[in-house]
């Protein structure tokens, strides 16, 4: 009797992971639409030497007449272009990523008390994040012409002409864009480390208090410590989003001078939308997610280890 | 009717039966209306219209308006008639083609045409004002509607490749830049229309209503291994304007010929042009020497020009054999020279583009330039109340060097928009005679005069059309066909968006300094044998070769 109800219980389980999963099916339809066949037809061409324009003809499926198994991928890792555009972008990354997260966590704290018009200068602050990229890309590309406003105010400041050509020169032009960069996401730090802040048990921070800790030991004992998950998580976001850059470089230097911005995605752009070479961007898209997902695998491990502790 | 609609609207709840019973009725009334309209004759056509007989019969009435033995053509303004064709002409072909493919059911109801967003304005906006819309007056004869699905130009060859790819089959015409019609046709997206040229004829070379350039120029624009491949439909030739009021001002002649001893005046060799741009290059004063941009995609048409004049009649991009020239005591010294004229440029020269050139020089703030044929269309106009050089403007073909005594002049054509039959379209004969009619001399000379549009003039008849001088101004006419004779292709072989991009970037690396001018040149002709190598050396070869009859041979003897 027993037995039975078991079974019972068992075909009763069955059943309902069996509707379940009929619930979650067409999530897995258009999952599999969305994600996995992009997915695997980037993996197909690929691992041809296909394009629209050298194919005579051909169309995207039949582009196994060109197989070249891992050609594309060996000679995408021999483009020094390519190269140079990733590492320019890591550059880009370690330069911004880092910028915005002080300015974010600075910010961020001082927004933790309260003060008259904080509501104001909150949505002030949060501006530049809801400004669509291409439109702050102009907005820059505006502001750092040679005779545009930035050279303007250095030259008020330094009391002398100071015509710096900005977006002309390879050094000036990536400083532009990372200035924009920074101006445009530092917000999004903000947001994500004040709801951290705001969101820690407030007795720890207190008990502290009481104990006589200083404002940085709070901060460097308490609150960091706290925080930790949530810098990191804030870290990866806008780490995995800087890699991405386009807008900003695409709007203001498209690029140049000669290829002296040209970041991975604007190197893709070019090679995908303007020279139509498919399956070379396909190999260069591949490469970059295996890249990525290592990159975030080695970020994500100190949550993992701390949940682990936690368990 | 406005105040009708400035009313509310009144707010009534309906029952699910009475939604359903409403949609059952007004589904059988469209169902009842699609129907009959098969039957019905459409009070919609002009009793001028083939349809005004019947659908099946083709028993045309010409329409009123058109001057004896015409069969059509834009009527209603004045000087119509120098727009109107008769049954032997091309356009006159095509229509008489199209009404029989109608009839036969071969013909759709509709064409859609892949055009720029400035191109548009050629087809929908009346020109003069009280003419028909081309549109319409291709409609009316033919009964076939062209839709216009305009395209930014930059994303076109994107758009097409991707409609030939996914086989969507959007489009019965593409369009892009010429100079792309070989790759494009190279990679299967456009149709060999040599069968329909030998067909209907069009008119293109023909002597009086062709292409300004015949043969040489046709070949240029629209061939692919000897075959053609693309409808031209635009005459982008980079020509230099530069400011009479300073060329002729006494103070400055002086000036000028003591500093360096030859009278000041339009000049024939790149050496004597920067030594103009030099002397007038005075930024403090809000006058720069000479503005041809320098800026990333746009830029390099002037390196073309400096290029192509190193040798007589041509220095070519490559030899025979695909080996790159560029590579060279010629290619280093045009680098040379055209990084050196950022000396007289503005200073952001390398990020200006067309906007800040053409606003620049309505304010009279260069003393030469080079633009599209448009730039005295725009500035030389009493309309425009933000010019300052209305009366002040001539033009000039573009200067060259001295080979063993002959001066070898060189503009260069490009972008120029052109269109292509769809190799997928549903219906390419039909396609192929609306570019025809559209390509020949009479209505492309109606098209191009519309300032609506940014179609700039290419064929004989444009030339001396008295609205197209009028609004491209007769001083520039002739400077105009003089620099089409000499005007080298740009890069016109498989793989040119590749090798193009590749030489831009180099160029903008030497601009800004990032390589030497030899540096560039060497890595320039490196990447394009990279490049050759991948589409097949052999190919490219029979490619190159083929694009041989396309350079233009008119020199000159230097008389400065």
């Amino acid at each position: 009797m027993l037995k039975k109800e078991i079974k019972l219980g068992e075909s009763g389980a069955k059943e309902s992971v069996r509707f379940g999963f009929f619930l979650v099916l067409p999530a897995l339809v258009m999952l599999l639409f969305i994600v996995i066949f992009p997915l695997l037809a980037s993996i197909y061409l690929s691992l041809s030497e296909w394009s629209p324009m050298t194919g005579g003809g051909t169309r995207w499926y039949q582009a196994y007449q060109f197989w070249g198994w891992l050609s594309n991928y060996w000679n995408i890792l021999k483009d020094t272009e390519f190269l140079i555009a990733l590492l320019r972008t890591f550059i880009i990354v370690t330069v911004v990523v880092p910028v915005e997260f002080f300015i974010g966590l600075g910010l961020a704290f001082l927004f933790r008390d309260n003060f008259p018009g904080k509501k104001i200068f909150h949505s002030i602050i949060l501006m530049p994040m809801m400004i669509v990229p291409a439109v702050a890309g102009f907005i820059f590309y505006m502001l750092f012409q040679g005779q545009g406003p930035v050279n303007a105010v250095l030259s008020g400041i330094f009391f002398k002409e100071v015509s710096i050509l900005w977006l002309q020169h390879k050094v000036t032009a990536i400083i532009a864009i990372m200035i924009a960069d920074i101006w445009q996401w530092s917000p999004f730090m903000f947001l994500i480390l004040l709801s951290g802040l705001m969101s820690l048990p407030e007795d720890q921070i207190n008990a502290a208090i009481i104990l006589g800790a200083t404002r940085w030991q709070r901060f460097r004992m308490v609150l960091f410590p706290l925080m930790k998950p949530v810098i990191v998580i804030a870290l990866i976001f806008r780490g995995m989003e800087a890699v991405k850059i386009f807008d900003a470089i695409w709007l203001m230097t498209t690029g140049g001078p000669g290829t002296a911005t040209e970041s991975i995605s604007v190197y893709m752009y070019k090679h995908g939308f303007k020279y139509l070479k498919w399956s070379w961007v396909a190999a260069g898209g591949v490469l970059i997610l295996i890249l990525m997902t290592l990159i975030s695998m080695q970020a994500l491990k100190p949550i993992k280890e701390q949940e682990e502790k936690e368990a | 009717m406005a105040e009708k609609e400035k009313k509310p609207k009144e707010t009534k709840r309906v029952s699910r039966r009475e939604f359903l019973g409403t949609s059952l009725k007004a589904g059988a009334g469209i169902a009842a209306a699609s129907v009959a309209s098969k039957f019905l004759r459409s009070d919609k056509y002009s009793p001028h219209s083939i349809f005004a007989s019947g659908e099946k019969k083709i028993e045309y009435t010409p329409k009123a308006g058109l001057a004896p033995g015409m069969i059509g053509g834009p009527t209603g303004f004045e000087g119509a008639e120098r727009y109107q064709y008769s049954a032997d002409e091309a356009p006159g072909r095509a229509v008489d083609a199209l009404r029989k493919l109608k009839a036969e059911g071969k013909a759709p109801d509709k064409l859609v045409i892949m055009l720029p967003p400035g191109a548009v304005g050629h087809w929908e906006k009346p020109y003069p004002e009280d003419a028909p819309l081309a549109k319409d007056v291709f409609f009316e004869e033919t009964g076939i509607e062209v839709v216009l699905a305009d395209v930014v130009e930059t994303e076109q060859t994107t758009k097409l490749i991707q409609d030939y790819q996914t086989g969507a089959r959007a489009y019965d015409t593409y369009s892009y830049w010429s100079d792309e019609t070989q790759d494009l046709a190279a990679a299967g997206a456009l149709l060999n229309l040599d069968e329909f040229v030998d067909k209907y004829k069009p008119d293109w070379l023909d002597p009086v209503w062709g292409n300004v350039g015949g043969d040489v120029a046709t070949t240029s624009t629209s061939k692919y291994l000897g075959s053609v491949y693309n409808v031209v439909m635009d005459g982008d030739y980079q020509l230099w304007v530069y400011r009479k009021d300073l060329f002729e001002d006494p103070k400055e002649k002086r000036e000028f010929k003591s500093r360096y001893g030859w009278d000041l005046q339009w000049p024939e060799t790149w050496e004597q042009l920067d030594q103009i741009s030099r002397f007038f290059h005075r930024p403090d004063k809000g006058l720069l020497g000479c503005t041809d941009i320098r800026n990333q995609y746009w830029g390099f048409s002037n390196w073309f020009q400096r290029y192509t004049s190193f040798d007589n009649p041509n220095q070519y991009y490559w030899d025979d054999d695909m080996n790159p020239l560029i590579n060279s005591d010629a290619g280093i010294q045009a680098t040379e020279e055209h990084v050196k004229s950022l000396e007289w440029h503005h200073k952001d020269a390398i990020s200006w583009g067309w906007p800040e050139q053409y606003a620049n020089m309505t304010a009279g703030g260069a003393a030469i330039t080079c633009a599209y044929p448009n730039m005295p269309k725009f500035l030389d106009n009493p309309a425009n109340p933000d010019s300052k050089v209305v009366g002040k403007l001539r033009s000039g073909v573009s200067p060259g060097r001295v080979i063993d005594g002959v001066l070898v002049r060189r503009s260069v054509w490009w972008p120029s928009i052109g269109h292509g039959v769809a190799a997928n379209g549903k219906y390419p004969e039909a396609a192929y005679l609306l570019l025809q009619w559209a390509s020949s001399g009479k209505v492309s000379t109606w098209l191009t005069a519309n300032p609506a549009g940014y179609y700039d003039p290419w064929k004989i008849p444009h030339f001396k059309d008295p609205i197209v001088i009028g609004s491209y101004k007769d001083w520039h006419i002739n400077t105009y066909v003089e620099s089409i004779k000499r005007g080298s292709p740009p890069i016109i072989i498989p793989g040119v968006t590749e090798y193009r991009n590749v030489l831009d970037t180099n160029l903008q690396q030497a601009l800004s300094g990032q390589k030497t001018s030899r540096q560039a040149m060497k890595d320039c002709a490196d990447e394009w044998n990279q490049i050759t190598d991948r589409r097949g050396r052999d190919k490219q070869i029979k490619a190159i070769r083929a694009t041989r009859p396309a350079w233009p041979t008119v020199v000159d003897r230097p008389t400065i």
